[in-house]
């Protein structure tokens, strides 16, 4: 059977509002058939039909036999659950009783769904102040151990991952949809503290444009949403990243900074790593269109004296097992270069590992930031750029990286 | 003792008057009501529906008996104290009114 699709005007909290809308459409010949982001009628309406919703006892759950044998008595049949708040009833009699008869039990009808937007509305504010106070910790706060706290570095780096156009979507989103959200449950109180005082609704605001628009703003939006997650699943093939083997993108791979042999984990445990070793993790902000990370750990093939790994031979106790973290990024405007090329740098400073920083001039580039540690100089770190161009390095071994400024330079001059 | 939420509506006084003398299904109210008021207090479904929830939630009826789609219910000690203390403001506001109408 033809079916017809078409946006729903009125905020799903307007209920005299939506039963009329229905009314009007079964007046041109439309029953509906399913309510959610949109309406879907099929043309078998009849003018004259009664809607009316009433709230589910348990949300999206059916309703329950004796209610449906009490309106069947009635005149009214069940239609379907719109969403998880209401059961849509209807009725081609004419004379058929009203539902309800006084305003007070139909407010208590609605006390229920009342009761439950105020509870998701609760939930919904703490989780949003509970996200917020987390971003401002995480920027305030600074962690007992670390020995070099410079939490406002990291705001770039926080900027670009606003900047996700997943993030972009979703934010203005979650905003849009907070406000409708607003407008609807006042809408809904002062309903049922009307009702509840046994004095009619207040007079039903009804279909309009703006909330046609609202609705088909959240349609628009949330297609390309899916899309992007989509799109951002499948480009990754899996969350834990590309494996270097199919990666495409130029890095510094750890071979070309060290100078002793280098296997993997399976090759010289014979068993896989727990964690995910040599991928790489593309990543997309309208502040950086090209950003990537690679993340690589090797191992030395001769054995050390303990069946262990670590990045430093440690006296030869250990298995010797340098790692080289790098980010690559093009940003969007030349001024944006160092800023994030420090943010990213402080992204991979370790909080208990004291570095001392310096900067050396490098042919072609606009700048080269070095910082080892202090002490042992197994921890290094590196920032270069130049332009829209910028990568930035983390490694541990016992090679020195400023030796190595030709590899790292090579993935932004090349 | 009866109900805590204050007085009844003319809904709910009709409704719990209906289990004094016998239980009830849900059509059996809605004609005992239509009947007692001749036809005045006109008891839709979801007002019924809705203060049979109501009842049962606050003690004032119980179930006592599913049949298929039918559903019997017995009022309460709880909810014959309700209906008393309804009862007896009715009385007194009636009175009340009797007294300052001569």
């Amino acid at each position: 059977m033809k079916t017809v699709r078409k946006i729903i005007p009125v905020s799903l909290y307007d209920i005299p509002g939506l039963e009329s809308w229905l009314e009007e459409q079964a007046a041109q010949g439309l029953f509906p058939q399913r309510l959610d982001a949109w309406a879907t009628f099929v043309p078998t309406g009849v003018p004259g039909t009664r809607f009316r919703l009433e709230v589910c006892g348990r949300p999206g759950a059916a309703p329950e036999p004796d209610r449906l044998e009490l309106y069947q008595a009635q005149g009214w049949d069940y239609a379907f659950t719109v969403g998880r708040a209401y059961h849509l009833f209807y009725t081609l009699d004419p004379s058929a009783p009203e539902l309800y008869s006084d305003y007070e039990s139909r407010g208590m009808n609605l006390e229920q769904l009342e009761r439950r937007e105020r509870r998701q509305r609760i939930l919904r504010d703490l989780m949003w102040a509970a996200l917020v106070l987390v971003v401002v910790l995480l920027l305030l706060l600074r962690s007992r151990f670390d020995v070099q706290p410079n939490s406002p570095a990291l705001i770039p780096m926080l900027l670009f991952y606003i900047c996700h156009p997943i993030l972009l979507i979703l934010l203005p989103l979650v905003i849009f949809y907070w406000r409708i959200h607003r407008r609807d449950a006042r809408t809904l109180r002062a309903t049922c503290r009307a009702l509840s005082m046994g004095m009619p609704p207040p007079s039903s605001p009804g279909p309009s444009r703006a909330i046609q628009w609202e609705n088909r703003i959240t349609l628009a939006l949330i297609i390309p949403l899916f899309l992007l997650f989509l799109g951002q699943w499948y480009y990754l093939n899996r969350w834990d990243g590309i494996p270097l083997s199919d990666f495409r993108q130029p890095y510094v791979t750890l071979e070309q900074l060290e100078n002793e042999p280098l296997a993997d984990f399976e090759t010289v445990a014979g068993r896989a790593p727990r964690e995910p070793e040599n991928f790489a993790r593309p990543s997309f902000s309208f502040l950086a269109p090209i950003w990537y990370e690679v993340e690589q750990s090797g191992y030395s093939p001769s054995e050390g004296d303990y069946h262990g790994f670590s990045p430093d031979p440690e006296g030869g106790n250990y298995r010797y097992s340098p790692s080289l973290d790098q980010t690559r990024l093009r940003v969007l405007f030349p001024a944006l270069t160092r800023p994030a090329a420090e943010s990213f740098l402080e992204g991979y400073r370790l909080l208990n590992v004291r570095m001392r920083y310096e900067e050396v001039d490098y042919p072609g580039l606009d700048f080269v930031i070095l910082a080892c540690e202090e002490g042992d100089r197994v921890w290094q770190l590196a920032a270069l750029g130049r332009g829209r161009d910028a990568a930035v390095f983390r490694y541990a071994g016992q090679e020195d990286l400023a030796d190595h400024l030709d590899a790292l330079a090579e993935i932004i001059l090349a | 003792m009866g109900r805590e939420k204050g007085p009844l509506t003319e809904p709910m006084y009709y409704v719990l008057m209906s289990f004094l003398r016998r239980d009830m299904c849900g059509t059996e109210i809605t004609e005992f009501v239509d009947r007692k008021t001749r036809g005045r207090v006109n008891l839709g479904p979801g007002t019924l529906y809705t203060l049979l929830a109501r009842f049962l939630d606050e003690g004032l009826i119980k179930e006592t008996q599913v049949d298929g789609r039918k559903r019997t219910y017995r009022i309460t000690p709880k909810g014959r104290a309700a209906f008393q203390e309804e009862l007896d403001r009715l009385r007194a506001c009636a009175a009340d009114g009797e007294e300052e109408f001569q």
